[in-house]
């Protein structure tokens, strides 16, 4: 069997699992007073500090670790629309966003909090920032750093001026980013960031939202003093560790595994042109390296990754979060609203720092026998 | 690593337990929301398996498991989200003596526009189920009241306090975070409606625990979920299953189940003999929470005319605790103390002691002789102790 899906989760690399379970067995409790506590405190405060020096924070005050990305987005934007008195929040977003972004922007229109401004989407993959269609009222933009079904980057650069112009916070989803692209959040400038660890080799279970406007949230589980008063329960030494760990090795390592999982999309794109299997690139503008989203002709993406799947080939239909129901991709319908066919074909293939060029020649043998 | 006698805070991870968990955290790494291929069934089969376990060592269902990342999310989602479904306004009755995730879940509804009702407990720590069925109102929309209590091991009668409540239509949620495991709950046959638990107070990893939520029933149990997107868990908790923790809590649970019996019975000894060297050996000891009905595992003593966090600093070699740990950070003393009709000065005073499953005799021989010597030298120190 082999994993094309690194997209929806990575396996925990043998390094982080070490730190992860150097710990394990310890009764840590960070809000403890005694000697076992203080230990966890420290601990803790170490992983902090390391996460926010590996992705460019200078300070680890700004990190608040959640239970994952989902969790993360959902205290940055209920934290926002509940801190904001005086009428529902503005905000500027797109179609292109992760659905832990996106439905819960929708639960929360829904229920009067926010009102949405959707940006258009190009083929390109990319939301267009255009300053005009941002409204006077916008209190914040919302807007990913690469796109978790085609990989594209987002104008980031573009969307950190916008803010700075309108002078409105700016919410960043880079769970895709880190390990694949250059992250530093000092630079980036966003006022929030989310994070998770499973996306980057990571254990799942943990995440963050980091970045200078943490201090303006509304906390949304209460009931402890935990992480500054910002998010109750008691957080986890072993989780905090290891995380902070697949941090630090995604960016010592960022070099090579850019290097290696470009030669592999190159391998993969090279056997599938030989072969003359009919495809299409869903995305052009440019993405992560080794992340591919590509429509086959007349071929549904459920079919595929079906057919793949028998094959023993890992990979997905768009993205992994839509649970039991597979529903058409919103990204690709926003993309290509002119092409349902290609906008319901989209395969994602993400390869890993494991995934070799056998795999992936393999991998594109199988597809040109399945067409 | 000293002497670690606080659980109620965490307990160490049983080495059983991390063994379920190693196979999820190396080849079986899939995303159990990734319905199209092997490595996403694997994963998803593990997660039904737990929640098998789940059920089995609460009484219910297991689609009733809703997987969080601990008890205090579930707390908030049980009370916010019946809170939210009940469109500002409505009753929610409670305990002065909850965990401060319950308390101050409430105390923001409350400042939401819910009435909330803070039944009193008694002086040894019991809660009558007739209180609470006497604090039930036509517009009740939850009573939430604790299996069992973090600080002094208190255990109330939730059979009988779920029977009072399904009479009134009024569902019941119960914080079993410490009890879970420990003492039996049966969800279907009491007629809980929800119960919260954590995996790290039982032996489990950190970072998972469980809303248990028995949708169906009469009245039906609105619930407006607090985290989305996604549309995990019946919608009711969205985010990537953390399917190695999931297995572990269930692993957990169902060795605390197996062992539930026998285990209680040699901590209960346990915990007998230290307090019968500590009231044998010291004078001006008072013990909190004297129901009868209290977990084996727990102890906690107000030693008169000692500081508690003088004596836990006299002491580094035992971990004990001076309150809950998720308020040990302030130094306000605690509100259980306080509820059970004492002074600020009975509750600066009172020490916490929770043994565990890897806790010895010889642990408790010299645990308390370590502080029995302590609080000697601390009270030789002590002007007020020489003038009684």
């Amino acid at each position: 069997m082999a994993y094309f899906d690194h997209a929806a989760t990575t396996p925990l690399d043998p390094r982080v699992r070490d730190v992860m379970l150097e710990h394990a067995g310890e009764p840590l409790n960070p809000s403890s007073i005694h000697q076992p506590g203080q230990r966890a405190r420290r601990l803790l405060d170490q992983a902090r500090g390391q996460l926010a020096a590996a992705v460019g924070l200078g300070d680890a005050g700004q990190v608040c670790f959640t239970s994952g990305a989902t969790e993360a987005a959902n205290l940055a934007l209920r934290g926002l629309a509940t801190g904001n008195t005086g009428g529902p929040l503005h905000v500027v977003t797109s179609a292109l966003e992760h659905s832990c972004v996106r439905e819960t922007l929708e639960h929360l229109a829904e229920t009067g909090r926010v009102v949405l401004h959707l940006l258009p989407v190009g083929g390109d993959g990319r939301a267009v920032l255009d300053d005009d269609a941002i409204p006077m009222q916008a209190g914040l933009l919302c807007l990913m750093h690469a796109n978790n079904e085609t990989g594209v980057v987002q104008d980031v650069a573009a969307a950190r001026a916008l803010a700075r112009r309108r002078g409105i916070p700016w919410l960043c989803d880079a769970c895709q980013t880190l390990g694949k692209e250059p992250l530093v959040l000092d630079d980036l400038g966003a006022d929030l960031v989310i994070l998770s660890a499973h996306k980057a080799y990571g254990p799942v279970g943990i995440g963050c939202l980091a970045g200078p406007g943490l201090g303006r949230l509304v906390p949304q589980i209460t009931g402890g003093a935990q992480e500054e008063e910002r998010r109750a329960g008691t957080p986890s030494v072993p989780l905090a560790r290891a995380f902070a760990a697949a941090a630090e090795l995604a960016v010592a390592e960022l070099g090579q595994r850019r290097e290696h999982l470009a030669a592999l999309e190159e391998e993969f794109l090279a056997c599938l042109a030989r072969a003359g299997a009919p495809h299409r690139l869903n995305g052009t503008a440019p993405r992560l390296p080794g992340f591919l989203n590509l429509s086959f002709p007349g071929r549904d993406a459920v079919d595929m990754v079906i057919a793949l799947d028998q094959h023993g080939e890992s990979a997905s239909p768009g993205s992994a979060c839509s649970t039991g129901v597979v529903a058409a991709s919103p990204v690709l319908a926003a993309m290509y609203p002119d092409d349902a066919e290609r906008a319901a074909g989209g395969v994602r293939f993400t390869f890993g720092r494991q995934t070799t060029r056998q795999e992936v020649a393999t991998l594109a043998e199988t597809i040109v026998s399945i067409l | 690593m000293p002497l670690y006698l606080d659980s109620h805070a965490t307990t160490p991870l049983d080495p059983r337990v991390l063994e379920a968990m190693m196979p999820y955290l190396t080849d079986r790494f899939g995303n159990a929301a990734s319905t199209t291929h092997s490595f996403g069934h694997e994963a998803a089969e593990a997660v039904a398996r737990a929640r098998a376990q789940v059920a089995a060592a609460t009484g219910a269902q297991p689609d009733d498991v809703v997987f969080t990342s601990g008890a205090t999310e579930a707390l908030n989602l049980a009370i916010k989200g019946t809170a939210e479904a009940a469109r500002g306004g409505g009753h929610i009755v409670t305990c002065v003596a909850e965990h401060p995730a319950v308390l101050d879940a409430c105390a923001r509804m409350e400042r939401a526009g819910v009435r909330v009702t803070r039944l009193p407990i008694e002086p040894d720590g019991s809660l009558s189920p007739a209180r609470v069925a006497a604090a039930l109102e036509d517009d009740t929309f939850l009573a939430a009241i604790m299996q069992a209590n973090n600080e002094i091991g208190t255990i109330h009668d939730i059979a009988s306090i779920a029977a009072l409540c399904a009479e009134r239509g009024v569902p019941l949620l119960t914080d079993a975070t410490q009890s879970a495991g420990k003492i039996p709950l049966r969800m279907e046959e009491w007629g809980v409606r929800m119960a919260a638990l954590s995996a790290h107070k039982v032996y489990g990893p950190k970072g998972v625990g469980a809303l248990i939520v028995r949708r169906s029933g009469r009245p039906r149990l609105r619930l407006t979920p607090q985290i989305d997107g996604g549309g995990h868990e019946r919608g009711l908790r969205s985010g990537t299953l953390n399917v190695p923790g999931i297995v572990g809590l269930g692993a957990a649970l169902e060795i605390a189940e197996a062992e539930r019996e026998t285990e209680a019975a040699r901590l209960g000894a346990l915990r007998d003999r230290l307090r019968a060297r500590l009231f044998g050996e010291l004078d001006a000891l008072e013990e909190n929470g004297t129901a009868p009905a209290k977990l084996a595992h727990n102890l906690n003593v107000a030693f008169h005319f000692v500081d508690s966090a003088a004596l836990l600093n006299a002491v580094p070699q035992v971990a004990v605790s001076t309150g809950s740990a998720c308020s040990s950070a302030e130094p306000e003393p605690s509100h259980v103390i306080l509820a059970l009709g004492h002074g600020e000065e009975h509750a600066r005073c009172s020490v916490r002691f929770g043994l565990h499953r890897f806790t010895t005799p010889e642990d408790i021989e010299q645990a308390a002789s370590l502080v029995i010597a302590a609080v000697r030298e601390l009270r030789g120190h002590s002007g007020l102790y020489g003038a009684t």
